[in-house]
C-alpha cells in the first residue's frame, strides 16, 4: 500500500539561553537536584508576581531576526489555562495574540522554503518524576526557565524535511547563542502535527500531533510511524481522530494520548500581571548587529574562500565552533587542498571519535596551526601528521614536540635522499636486479622499502624523483 | 485611634509601643469582633522593642515608627501564616513579605495581626470567612462590610491604627463606610500588588482604612511607588493644584432612604467651599455586570493554582490527579468561590472568551466617561454604598442583591481612578460613608481635597 501525501508542520520549543528564569531571579542550571532553583515566583505562591528577564527579550528578538522574521514592536502575554501538577499556576504564561515575532522564513538544505509563521516567548513547566514506588513526585527546576516557541506553516512533505529543519534551527540558534540546543536535556524539542490527503488538491486531512519526541531519529521514526497509521486509516474508510499523540522510544511506535484541545479549552485570556512589552526601534536595530555570521552565509564563503566543495562546507559548519575551529587553525597559512583536506577528514572523526566539542579539545587551533604549516611545506607527510594529531589529542602535547620525540620530520636533503635509498636498495638486491630485468610494476614495492626505511622522515615525492634517477 | 496623637505620646514617652501593643492585644482578645485571623505577637513584640528603643534614644525611624498596622490576610508576611479566609490555605505560612508589609515595617510600623476578610476577597459582608463573620464594632448585630471587613473593624474599634487591605471593587471602601473610619484605593498601578493574593488581577488594589485622612496618606506615602516585582506599577503623579468645582449626581437608583439624608446634608456643606455640579453618571448601571465578568473571569485563572499539589490543604485521599484535585477544591473553598469560579470559567470558555474581551470595550467605556467628566470637575461626591450596614445573613440568599453593594464603587476600579471613602455620619447608629472620587493620577490631589472634606464636615457635625 502506498502512502497518502503528508502535510507536517512543526512546533519547537527552545530553552533559551540564560543565568535566571524568565519572571524570577532563581538560575538556570542543568541540575540532579531537584527543587533548589525554586521561589514563590516560579512555584506560584499566592501574592507572587512575574517581572519579565530582559535578557529574554533580547534573545527572543535576535532569534526572529535570525529567522528572518518581522519583529513585532508591541507584543503582549497571555495566560494558557489548564490543570496539570508541574504547571504551578494553573496557566502558563505564554504570548498568544500578539507574539514578539512573526511571518518568518528558513531555507532547507534541499533549497525549499519553510514559512514560520511566528515567534513567541514563554515559560518551561516542572518535570514530573515517576519513581519505583510508583509515586509521582515533582521538579520545579525548569518552571519558569524560558522558553522560545517557534511554529512554522504545514510546509513540509516529509520526515527527513522536517529534521532536516530540526537540524537548521539547531544551527541558527546555536550559531547566535540564543540557545544551546541539545536536544538531549530537552533544550531543543520538536513536536510535529500531522495530517494526509489522497492528492495535492484535495483539503487537509483532520491532523494529529506528536509529543515527547526527543531525538531527531525520534522525529524521523514518529512521524513515519504515524504517515503509515494514518494512510492505513484513511485506505481502509476510517477518519482520522482529531489527537494528540505519544511516542513511545522503546517501540518506536504511536499512541493516542488525549483529545487535542482546542484553542477555547486553554481559556487564553490576557496577562493582566505584566504589561504589553514595547520594543524601541533601534534596540531592534541594534540587535541585527549582533547576530554575526548565520551558517548559510557562513557556508557561501567557505566555498568561496577555502575552495571547498559544497558537502564540505555543510561538514566544515555543522557545529559553529567546528567552523571556528577550521578558520583559526588554517589561519595565515595557504589554506590549501592539502591541510583544508587535512582538515576535513581527521578533525570531525576525531570529535566524533571522543565526542567531544572542538573547543573541548586537547589542543588549541594555534597548536594545530602549526601542524598544519608543516604539512603544508611537507615537513611531515600525512601518515606522520595523522600519528602526530593523535598523540595530540591524546596528551596535549606540540606538535613540535611529537615530531622530535618520534622524529617524523622529513628531509628533503637529496645527498640524505639518496643514502637512504642505496642503503635500501643494497638491502633488497633481488628486486632491483628483476626491476632491472624489465619487471617495471617493482618500481611500487621499492618505493614502499624506501619509505618503510624512512619512517616518515622523507616525503614519498622526493623518494620517486630520486629513485628513478637511480635505478637507471 | 490616629497615628498623630499615638507618636505624640510615644515622642514624650507617656507611652510606649510595647505598652500600646500590651493594651491592644488585650482589647482584641476581651472583644468578639472576631476581626483578626491571626495575632502576629511574636513579630509585633520583636519591633516593639526595637521602636520603643528608639523612642528612648530619640531616634524614630519615622512618623510611622511604632504605630500599630493590621495586615489583611490576603498580603503576604513573612513566616505569617496567610489564609485569605479560606480553609485551602489555613494552613498557609508565607515564605516572604509583600511589597507593601517591606515598606510598612522598614518605617517602623507594627503589625498587630493579619485581619479577617471574605474568602479569597469574594464578599461584601465578611460572611463568607471560613473563619467565620466579623461583627460590625458600631453595632455587633451587624455586618461589619466586605471584603476588607476585618481591617475596617480593627481600625474602627482601635485594634489597630492603620490597616493594610485590598479593593478590588470597593472591599476597602464599602467595609469602611459600614465602620464608620477612612478606606482609600488609589489609582490602580500606585501601590506594589507583589504579594497581594490576586482576586482580579487587572483590578486589584492595595487599599487603606484608617480613622483619618492624615493616616491615609502618611501609609500611601510609605508603600506607594515603584517596584522591581511588580511590572503594572507607573508611578505617575499629577501636578498639584486645588479643587474648586465638585461634581455630584442626584439620581441614584436603588438608594436608600438614610443614606441619601446623610449625602445631601454632605454636599450641601461643600457649597461654602467649592463650586458644584450636577453630573450624570449613567455608565454605574453597566459597571457591574462588567465588574462581574471581569473579576470572574480572572479569579477562575488565579485561584487555579490552590490545587492541593505544592501548599495549602492536603488531600486526605485520592489517587488520580482529577480525584485529588476534586478532593481539595472541592472540601478547600468555600460556595461563593466555587460559584464565581465556575462562572469564570464559563465565560472564558465560551465563544473563545468573547465576553471577557467584550467586558474591556465596557471599561474603556466607562473610563473615558470617567475622563469626560473630569474635564467637567475635579472631583466626584458620591455615597458610598447604597445601603447602610445590613444584618447577618440579609443578603447571603441572594448573591444579586449582595452584588449591588459594590455598585457606587466598583466603576472606580474598573476605570482606574482613585477613591476613598469618609464617614459622613450616623443613622441610628450606623455609620453612613461618603465617597470622594478623582481622575487617575490624582491621588494626592484627592487626598488633600479628603482633608479639607473631613475637616468642614467634623465642624458641621
Amino acid at each position: 500500500m502506498s502512502n497518502l501525501l503528508p502535510t507536517i508542520g512543526l512546533e519547537v520549543h527552545a530553552q533559551v539561553k540564560s543565568r535566571s528564569k524568565i519572571f524570577c531571579r532563581c538560575a538556570v542550571e542543568f541540575s540532579n537536584k531537584p527543587n533548589i532553583n525554586v521561589c514563590p515566583v516560579c512555584m506560584g505562591f499566592p501574592g507572587a508576581m512575574p517581572s519579565l528577564n530582559s535578557e529574554v527579550v533580547k534573545q527572543a528578538v535576535r532569534a526572529g531576526l535570525a529567522l528572518n522574521c518581522e519583529i513585532n514592536i508591541v507584543s503582549g502575554f497571555a495566560r494558557k489555562n489548564y490543570y496539570y501538577p508541574d504547571l504551578p499556576k494553573g496557566y502558563q504564561i505564554t504570548q498568544f495574540k500578539k507574539p514578539i515575532a512573526e511571518r518568518g522564513y528558513i531555507i532547507l538544505s534541499n533549497k525549499k522554503r519553510i514559512r514560520i509563521r511566528r515567534l513567541h516567548i514563554e515559560e518551561d513547566t516542572g518535570k514530573m518524576i515517576h519513581d519505583q514506588d510508583e509515586d509521582t513526585l515533582i521538579d520545579f527546576n525548569r518552571a519558569g526557565v524560558p522558553l522560545i516557541e517557534i511554529v512554522t506553516e504545514p510546509d513540509f512533505e516529509s520526515a527527513e524535511e522536517a529534521v532536516d529543519y530540526m537540524t537548521r534551527i539547531r544551527e541558527i540558534l546555536r550559531y547566535t547563542g540564543v540557545s544551546d540546543a541539545n536536544m538531549e536535556r530537552g533544550e531543543l524539542r520538536g513536536e510535529p502535527n500531522i495530517s494526509v490527503r489522497k492528492t495535492s488538491d484535495s483539503p487537509l486531512g483532520t491532523k494529529t500531533e506528536i509529543k515527547n519526541l526527543n531525538s531527531l531519529k525520534a522525529i524521523e521514526k514518529g512521524i513515519n510511524f504515524e504517515i503509515d497509521r494514518q494512510s492505513k486509516l484513511v485506505a481502509e474508510g476510517f477518519e482520522v481522530a482529531s489527537e494528540t499523540m505519544l511516542y513511545n522510544d522503546k517501540k518506536q511506535e504511536v499512541y493516542p494520548m488525549r483529545k487535542k484541545e482546542s484553542a477555547s479549552e486553554y481559556r487564553y485570556f490576557i496577562e493582566p500581571d505584566l504589561p504589553d512589552l514595547v520594543l524601541k526601534e533601534d534596540f531592534v536595530s541594534s540587535m541585527k548587529g549582533t547576530l554575526g555570521e548565520l551558517p548559510e552565509v557562513r557556508r557561501e564563503r567557505l566555498i568561496k574562500q577555502y575552495s571547498v566543495s559544497r558537502d564540505e562546507s555543510w561538514i566544515l559548519t555543522s557545529e559553529k565552533t567546528l567552523a571556528d575551529f577550521f578558520e583559526r587553525s588554517v589561519a595565515n597559512t595557504g589554506a590549501g587542498k592539502r591541510i583544508v583536506n587535512f582538515f576535513i577528514r581527521e578533525i570531525p572523526a576525531l570529535l566524533n571519535e571522543k565526542n567531544v566539542d572542538a573547543e573541548k579539545l586537547l589542543f588549541t587551533p594555534e597548536d594545530l596551526n602549526s601542524l598544519l604549516r608543516e604539512i603544508e611545506r611537507e615537513a611531515v607527510n600525512l601518515n606522520s601528521a595523522q600519528t602526530i594529531l593523535k598523540r595530540m589529542a591524546q596528551t596535549g602535547e606540540s606538535s613540535e614536540k611529537i615530531i622530535r620525540d618520534l622524529n617524523l620530520r622529513q628531509t628533503n636533503d637529496e645527498e640524505k635522499v639518496k643514502q637512504l635509498i642505496s642503503e635500501t636498495l643494497a638491502e633488497n638486491q633481488k628486486e632491483v636486479e628483476r626491476y632491472r630485468k624489465g619487471e617495471e610494476k617493482l618500481f611500487g614495492v621499492l618505493v614502499g622499502f624506501c619509505m618503510k626505511k624512512a619512517k616518515g622522515s622523507v616525503s614519498p615525492a622526493s623518494i620517486n624523483k630520486h629513485l628513478k634517477e637511480m635505478l637507471k | 485611634m490616629n497615628s498623630f496623637e499615638t507618636v505624640k505620646r510615644y515622642k514624650n514617652l507617656s507611652e510606649s509601643p510595647v505598652s500600646l501593643l500590651d493594651r491592644t492585644y488585650e482589647m482584641i482578645e476581651n472583644d468578639d469582633l472576631n476581626d483578626y485571623i491571626t495575632l502576629t505577637k511574636n513579630i509585633a513584640y520583636e519591633e516593639a522593642y526595637k521602636s520603643e528603643k528608639r523612642y528612648k534614644e530619640g531616634n524614630p525611624l519615622s512618623e510611622l515608627d511604632g504605630v500599630l498596622f493590621s495586615i489583611k490576610d490576603n498580603i503576604a508576611v513573612e513566616n505569617i501564616r496567610m489564609t485569605c479566609g479560606s480553609k485551602i490555605l489555613s494552613d498557609f505560612i508565607s515564605p516572604y513579605n509583600a511589597t507593601a508589609v517591606e515598606r510598612i515595617m522598614k518605617k517602623g510600623g507594627i503589625i498587630v495581626g493579619k485581619t479577617n476578610m471574605d474568602e479569597f476577597a469574594m464578599g461584601s459582608s465578611n460572611e463568607t470567612s471560613y473563619f467565620g463573620p466579623v461583627k460590625n464594632p458600631k453595632n455587633k448585630d451587624y455586618v461589619p462590610g466586605g471584603s476588607s471587613g476585618g481591617s475596617a473593624a480593627s481600625v474602627a474599634s482601635g485594634h489597630a491604627c492603620i490597616s493594610i487591605g485590598s479593593d478590588t471593587g470597593g472591599s476597602i471602601r464599602q467595609p469602611a463606610s459600614f465602620c464608620g473610619c477612612v478606606g482609600f484605593k488609589p489609582t490602580y498601578g500606585t501601590i506594589s500588588r507583589y504579594g497581594l493574593t490576586a482576586f482580579s488581577s487587572s483590578l486589584d488594589t492595595v487599599g487603606i482604612a484608617s480613622n483619618c485622612v492624615a493616616d491615609s496618606k502618611l501609609a500611601f506615602e510609605a508603600v506607594r511607588g515603584r517596584d522591581e516585582h511588580d511590572s503594572t506599577i507607573e508611578d505617575k503623579k499629577n501636578d498639584k493644584r486645588n479643587y474648586k468645582k465638585i461634581g455630584y449626581i442626584s439620581v441614584i437608583k436603588h438608594m436608600d432612604g438614610p443614606v441619601r439624608e446623610v449625602y445631601e446634608k454632605r454636599i450641601s456643606q461643600l457649597s461654602d467651599a467649592f463650586v458644584l455640579e450636577e453630573v450624570a453618571m449613567d455608565f454605574i448601571d453597566v459597571s457591574i455586570s462588567t465588574y462581574q465578568i471581569q473579576t470572574m473571569c480572572e479569579s477562575s485563572s488565579n485561584l487555579a493554582r490552590f490545587d492541593g499539589i505544592k501548599y495549602g490543604l492536603q488531600p486526605k485521599e485520592g489517587k488520580t490527579l482529577r480525584k485529588i484535585y476534586s478532593a481539595v477544591r472541592g472540601e478547600g473553598f468555600g460556595s461563593e468561590v466555587k460559584r464565581r469560579i465556575l462562572i469564570g470559567t464559563y465565560f472564558l470558555t465560551e465563544r473563545d472568551g468573547e465576553y471577557y474581551e467584550l467586558s474591556f470595550k465596557l471599561r474603556d467605556y466607562i473610563a473615558n466617561q470617567i475622563d469626560l467628566l473630569f474635564t467637567k470637575v475635579d472631583a466626584i461626591v458620591l455615597p458610598t454604598s447604597l445601603t447602610l450596614p445590613f444584618r447577618f445573613d440579609e443578603k447571603t440568599t441572594s448573591p444579586l442583591q449582595m452584588h449591588l453593594s459594590d455598585s457606587l464603587t466598583a466603576f472606580a476600579n474598573l476605570s482606574n481612578v482613585p477613591a476613598i471613602s469618609l464617614n459622613g455620619g450616623y443613622i441610628d447608629n450606623l455609620p453612613c460613608g461618603i465617597q470622594l472620587v478623582a481622575k487617575r493620577n490624582d491621588d494626592d490631589n484627592l487626598l488633600e481635597f479628603a482633608s479639607t472634606a473631613e475637616e468642614i464636615w467634623s465642624k458641621n457635625e
